[in-house]
């Protein structure tokens, strides 16, 4: 039983430490593929924001939410797009998107400032736009 | 909060981040405990999968999700953290769980016992990086899936 424990928490610890090392490698990787990246800046020189959603995805909805939330709160210019990334492939591919919903933030001069994926939340979306409009 | 104590109403659903929280880490701490325990666990696994059964088929009233409510909630030991949220993905996520590990269980149960672990131990795994990482292993699929099934209906990818 010692055994079993112990082989238990070493499974559990490298489990953690590899899902650790994964995040920062793909965190290093999008900086590198994306932390160059830059849109054709808007007419109005607004900052961006491509929200990537997916047909049947239940959590986009909820995004889209917290999106509108954003945008009430928001007293500035905002370019907004909805994009389905099945449809937009290579849209999608071009921002690295692998799960959906993703929302791409932009600066006025068209910098990416950040790809969210997964559900982002009220906060984190203000913050990054208050980035954009920096 | 309706009945299943998942929403202020079905047009902007909200889900409790902490009740979600409590069950993706009973679910690690409960395979590692049946593996620990070895021939025995495969008892736990079973109920491991009957509770995320009876969780995804009648929300709030798994015993996970009981447990969470009457017992770390009402304690104050886990604060509510409720944020907007489809409960849905997270159901569906309960589901697979317990149909995987109720596989695992009938590996277990037959002596096949390397497959049954591998199962019960994957399951755990994905919780935990649900847990550690936010990641949603089955959002990732899902999207997967609609991109693949696009491509090979005609469009282009």
């Amino acid at each position: 039983m010692i055994e079993r424990l112990f082989l238990a928490f070493t499974l559990i610890a490298t489990i953690g430490l590899a899902g650790l090392l994964l995040q920062t490698a793909i965190r290093h990787w999008r900086e590198r593929r994306f932390g160059a990246l830059t849109l054709s800046p808007t007419a109005t020189s607004a900052p961006r924001i491509i929200a990537f959603s997916g047909p049947g995805c239940a959590t986009c909805r909820t995004q889209r939410r917290v999106l509108d939330a954003v945008l009430a709160e928001w007293t500035g210019d905002i370019d907004v797009s909805y994009v389905d990334a099945v449809e937009a492939a290579d849209l999608a591919r071009r921002f690295g998107v692998v799960v959906v919903p993703t929302t791409v933030v932009a600066a006025r001069n068209g910098r990416v400032i950040g790809i969210n994926g997964g559900l982002t939340d009220h906060d984190r979306l203000l913050r990054q736009l208050c980035d954009a409009a920096g | 909060m309706n009945r299943h104590g998942s929403g202020v109403d079905r047009a902007h659903p909200v889900v409790d981040a902490s009740a979600l929280r409590v069950n993706q880490s009973l679910i690690v701490a409960l395979v590692a405990l049946a593996f620990v325990f070895g021939g025995a666990g495969r008892w736990l696994v079973l109920f491991v999968a009957a509770s995320l059964a009876l969780g995804a088929i009648w929300p709030g009233r798994g015993p996970f999700q009981l447990f969470y409510r009457h017992g770390l909630r009402r304690l104050g030991i886990v604060q509510p953290r409720p944020r907007p949220d489809e409960p849905s993905p997270h159901r569906f996520a309960q589901a697979v769980g317990a149909a995987f590990l109720l596989i695992a269980a009938i590996f277990l149960f037959a002596g096949v016992t390397v497959a049954g672990w591998l199962l019960a131990w994957l399951v755990a795994a994905l919780a935990l990086v649900n847990l550690l990482f936010g990641f949603c292993a089955g959002c990732f699929a899902y999207y997967q899936f609609q991109r693949l099934r696009r491509q090979f209906s005609g469009g282009t990818v």
